[in-house]
């Protein structure tokens, strides 16, 4: 099962790894990244970053949906990272079973603009937003588990 | 029951450590940072003290200090060291973020001993982990 996905353009980094992995007693994450999949490089560093505590795959945003709708993927508790909110919403249109999303980081780049500290999104990006939101997807803000989350509706 | 931690260096190392982990996991709501012989700093028995006085009897407080014969080190352990204060020398960041995650339910110095194992092996040469650039 999903316990969580995750917008985090650094995808697996310190605050996934120490400290939401033992808080939701995750263990198996999942890259989901048309561009690492294809990247051993990337793929070798993200190795070095992951928790012991978990396994980590990296696939494609197509594998993960058939890897998350597969039967055998269902006993494992999974931790889902995407670095944009467009792979987010390509999960969340083809897999039923989420409801929520959380908004890690997403930093500065061209066109976008600031809704909290750690997550700045482009007028493509809001769009997005809205049609989960319309969906009755909860989206959060919250950079590490112990933060007060915030409803990303109350931010744009 | 909720245990105290108390980070204790030379210099500003102790409050730059906090910054860091609040980074990371959050909020470092039992913890008190000491920064020895930096200007204005009151003395480390003082900052000791404000700690040690509010300690309940069945709370643990964990001391982490910079470096092992240092003089931090030396005056924690001649000022703190009793029942139920558990000291620490030569923490690093995953020491320090595997302690303070870890459950309140187990006992202290069942987490301290295994948070070193881990913490000695997040200290690693990384070009040696990676074929062919060693």
């Amino acid at each position: 099962m999903i316990k969580l996905l995750r917008i985090d353009d650094r995808l697996v980094h310190g605050q996934v790894a120490m400290a939401w992995t033992p808080a939701l007693g995750v263990d198996c994450l999942v890259v989901a990244n048309d561009k690492v999949a294809r990247d051993d490089f990337i793929k070798m560093t993200l190795n070095l970053a992951k928790p012991a505590s978990a396994r980590l795959l990296v696939k494609s945003i197509a594998d993960t949906i058939a890897f998350l709708k597969d039967e055998r993927s269902k006993p494992l508790k999974l931790l889902v990272l995407v670095n944009s909110v467009a792979d987010a919403h390509t999960l969340a249109q083809s897999l039923p079973e989420i409801t929520s999303i959380n908004f890690g980081g997403l930093r500065m780049r061209d066109g976008a603009k600031a809704v909290s500290r750690a997550i700045y999104l482009t007028d493509a990006d809001i769009t997005l937003v809205r049609t989960l939101l319309e969906k009755g997807t909860a989206l959060e803000v919250r950079q590490v588990p112990t933060d007060k989350p915030t409803g990303l509706e109350s931010l744009i | 029951m909720e245990r105290k931690f108390i980070i204790a260096s030379h210099g500003q190392l102790a409050s730059g450590v906090q910054s860091s982990l609040e980074l990371i996991i959050g909020n470092t709501g039992h913890l008190t940072t000491v920064n020895a012989y930096t200007e204005g700093n009151e003395t480390i028995a003082t900052a000791l003290d404000a700690v040690l006085d509010t300690l309940q009897p069945a709370q643990d407080l964990i001391i982490f200090t910079d470096l092992l014969g240092g003089s931090i080190t030396n005056q924690v352990l001649r000022h703190a060291l009793r029942e139920r204060v558990h000291i620490v020398a030569g923490f690093n960041l995953a020491l320090l973020i595997e302690i303070l995650m870890a459950d309140p339910g187990t006992p202290a110095a069942e987490v301290i001993t295994a948070a070193l194992a881990n913490a000695r092996e997040q200290m690693v040469y990384v070009n040696k982990l990676i074929p062919s650039h060693d």
